[in-house]
C-alpha cells in the first residue's frame, strides 16, 4: 500500500533538484509542475464600447511576402512579376493574387509597417504568437489560453481554443493551467479524431461501459483522493459530455454542402477556414488556422509557389469574410492575419525572396476594427518602415484591446515571473473602432 | 481483412521509435515532448487523451481477435478464470469478490461482448492510468 501510494506522488529526480534549488538558492529551474499561478486584480483598462467576443487567428507560417500580397510597390524594380490591382477603396492596391480580398478591403485594416527583430522562423513565430522572446525556462501562452485565463471559460462542452494545422511549435497554454490547452486538429477534413465509437456500440451500451468504469474504479478513487487523480476524472467527465452532447457536429465538415466547401477551396487551409467558421458559430472563442509554405526562397513565381499559395489565401479568407459578414458573425468576431516576418524586396539569385524582418504586413478585420484603411507605411522599395512602426507585441495589444482584455493585468507564472497578455505592446488606436 | 495498423504502431524497440512522433500520435497526446524546448514533455491530462482511451486504435487492438489478452481469455475454461486473466493483464491484480461478480455478470449476459466491456472499462479506470 505504501509503495503504491509513493508511486502516485513520488518526485522525479528533476523535481527533487528543482525543489531543492528553490529552497536553498531561491531559484526555479523550470516551469510546469507548480500550480501557483497568481493574478493581480484588473485595473479595468478596457473601455466601454463594442468589443469582439471571438477571434479567428490566421497564421501565415514561413514568412508571408508583403510585396506580393498586401503591400505592392508598382513600378519598383523589386516588384518582380507580381502585378497590382485596385481595391474597393480608391488609392489602395493589393497584389493581383488577392482579387477577392481586394474587393472586400472595406472590411479590413491592413498594417504596412509591421517589424520585428528576428529573421529566424521559430523565434519569429513564437514572438508573434506570445509577444515574448523565447527563453529556455518558461513557455509563454498563446492568445487563446490568455483569453480563457483573463475572461474565464466560455463553453461547457466544446473547448475555448482550437488550433487547426498548427504543428508542434505552437506554444499552446504555455505556463497556464494545462486544461486551457488548445484542442489541436491536424486535418480539418477529419475533424476531432477518436470520437467515433465502434459500430457495435449503441448509445445504451456506451452508458453501460461508463457506469462500469465507475464501478471498477470506485475503491481506487476513494483510497487515493489526489489532485492528479481527480483531474483525470474531470477530463473523463468532459470527454463524456463532449461525446454525448451532440456538439461534436461542430467539428464535422461533412455537414456542409459540397458547393459551400468548394467556395473555400478544398486545400487544408480552405477547409480549415470553413471549420473555423463552424466552430465560431458554435461559440468556440478562439480558432487559429495555419497556412504554411510561405518560405519562398526559390522560383517563387512558379505556379505551385506564390500564385497557388496566395490563391489559397485569397479564396479561403475571402469566403470566410463573406460568410461571417452575411451571417452577422463579423459584428462580434475579430479576424487577424499575420506572419513571423516579411520577405526581402530584393529578388535573390534563385528568383525567390529571403527572410526580411525590417518590414512586413498584417491584416485585421471584423469586430472592433475600423475597416477600409491602411495603417503605417513602408518605404518605396518595401525595405524598411517609413512611418508608424508596429511590433508583434503592438499587434497583440491591438487584438487584446479589440477583445476587451485587461492588458495591464499581471499573471504570475509558476516560477513567479510576471507576464501580461501583450507584454509591453501598445495598441494601434487608429484602426480600432 | 482487418486494416493493418499504421507503421508507427508496429512493435519495435523503443530506441527505434522516431522522435518526436507525429502530433496526433498516442504518445504525443500523453505528453511526449515535441523536442522544441527542454522539458517540453508533460504529465498533464487532456480530453484528447481520454478520447484515445475510449476509441483509439490501441484500445481497439486490445479487443481484436488474436490480441494477447483475447488469446489468454479463450484458453480459460470458466468465466471467473477468464475475468481473473483480464484483471491480471490490465491491473496486475486479481479482482475482489464484488468486482468478480460484476464482471462475471457482464460476460454471462453479453457473452464475448461482455469481456469487451470489462477490458474497455478497466483500461479506462484511474487505477490503470496511475498504477500500471
Amino acid at each position: 500500500m505504501r509503495e503504491v501510494a509513493s508511486m502516485l506522488d513520488g518526485w522525479s529526480r528533476r523535481q527533487f533538484i528543482e525543489r531543492a534549488a528553490r529552497l536553498s538558492l531561491g531559484v526555479g529551474l523550470y516551469a510546469g509542475l507548480s500550480d501557483a499561478i497568481a493574478a493581480e486584480p484588473s485595473k479595468g483598462d478596457a473601455k466601454a464600447g463594442r468589443k469582439a467576443k471571438r477571434l479567428i487567428y490566421l497564421y501565415m507560417a514561413g514568412g508571408m511576402t508583403h510585396l506580393d500580397t498586401f503591400d505592392v510597390k508598382p513600378g519598383s524594380e523589386n516588384q518582380g512579376q507580381t502585378g497590382a490591382i485596385s481595391t474597393s477603396v480608391a488609392g489602395v492596391q493589393f497584389s493581383e493574387y488577392l482579387p477577392t480580398l481586394a474587393a472586400q478591403f472595406g472590411k479590413m485594416a491592413v498594417i504596412h509597417s509591421m517589424n520585428t527583430e528576428t529573421a529566424d522562423h521559430e523565434q519569429g513565430e513564437y514572438l508573434m504568437r506570445t509577444s515574448y522572446e523565447q527563453i529556455a525556462t518558461e513557455r509563454h501562452p498563446s492568445i487563446g489560453p490568455w483569453i480563457q485565463k483573463l475572461k474565464g471559460r466560455q463553453n461547457k462542452n466544446l473547448p475555448d481554443t482550437v488550433t487547426i494545422g498548427a504543428g508542434a511549435r505552437h506554444p499552446g497554454a504555455g505556463f497556464l493551467d494545462p486544461t486551457f490547452s488548445p484542442l489541436p486538429i491536424g486535418d480539418p477534413n477529419k475533424g476531432l479524431e477518436n470520437t467515433q465509437s465502434p459500430g457495435y456500440l449503441t448509445e445504451k451500451s456506451f452508458e453501460k461501459r461508463i457506469a462500469l468504469i465507475s464501478q471498477f474504479d470506485r475503491k481506487f478513487r476513494e483510497k487515493y483522493p489526489l489532485k492528479t487523480v481527480k483531474s483525470y476524472t474531470d477530463f473523463y467527465d468532459e470527454a463524456t459530455s463532449l461525446l454525448t452532447s451532440g456538439e461534436l457536429e461542430a467539428f464535422d465538415l461533412g455537414k456542409e454542402k459540397p458547393a459551400d466547401r468548394d467556395r473555400y477551396g478544398r486545400d487544408p487551409f480552405g477547409q480549415g477556414c470553413m471549420l473555423a467558421r463552424r466552430l465560431i458559430e458554435n461559440n468556440v472563442r478562439c480558432v487559429e488556422v495555419t497556412l504554411g509554405g510561405w518560405d519562398m526562397h526559390n522560383t517563387m513565381w512558379d505556379y505551385n509557389t506564390l500564385p497557388k499559395r496566395a490563391g489559397n489565401l485569397d479564396q479561403a479568407v475571402g469566403a470566410l469574410l463573406t460568410d461571417l459578414s452575411s451571417r452577422g458573425l463579423l459584428d462580434d468576431t475579430l479576424v487577424v492575419l499575420t506572419t513571423e516576418f516579411g520577405r526581402s524586396p530584393t529578388i535573390n539569385y534563385n528568383t525567390g525572396r529571403d527572410h526580411h524582418p525590417a518590414v512586413f504586413s498584417a491584416m485585421l478585420a471584423g469586430a472592433g476594427i475600423k475597416g477600409g484603411q491602411v495603417y503605417g507605411k513602408s518605404d518605396k522599395r518595401g525595405h524598411a518602415v517609413e512611418a508608424d512602426g508596429v511590433t508583434p507585441a503592438d499587434l497583440n495589444a491591438t487584438v487584446a484591446e479589440a477583445l476587451g482584455l485587461p492588458r495591464d493585468e499581471i499573471v504570475m507564472s509558476p516560477t513567479l515571473r510576471p507576464f501580461k497578455v501583450a507584454h509591453d505592446g501598445s495598441p494601434v488606436r487608429k484602426i480600432l473602432s | 481483412m482487418p486494416r493493418p495498423p499504421p507503421p508507427y504502431l508496429l512493435p519495435r524497440p523503443l530506441l527505434r521509435l522516431p522522435s518526436p512522433l507525429p502530433p496526433n500520435h498516442f504518445l504525443r497526446a500523453f505528453g511526449q515532448s515535441d523536442r522544441e524546448l527542454i522539458s517540453a514533455s508533460s504529465t498533464m491530462g487532456s480530453v484528447p487523451q481520454v478520447l484515445f482511451m475510449f476509441n483509439g486504435q490501441v484500445t481497439h487492438m486490445l479487443l481484436e481477435k488474436n490480441s494477447t489478452i483475447y488469446n489468454n481469455i479463450v484458453k480459460k475454461k470458466t468465466i471467473s478464470d477468464g475475468v481473473k486473466v483480464v484483471f491480471l493483464t490490465i491491473l496486475n491484480r486479481e479482482p475482489d469478490a464484488e468486482e468478480l461478480a460484476t464482471a462475471t455478470a457482464q460476460v454471462r449476459n453479453d457473452g464475448p461482448a461482455g469481456y469487451g466491456n470489462v477490458v474497455w472499462s478497466l483500461v479506462n479506470t484511474r487505477e490503470f492510468m496511475f498504477v500500471q
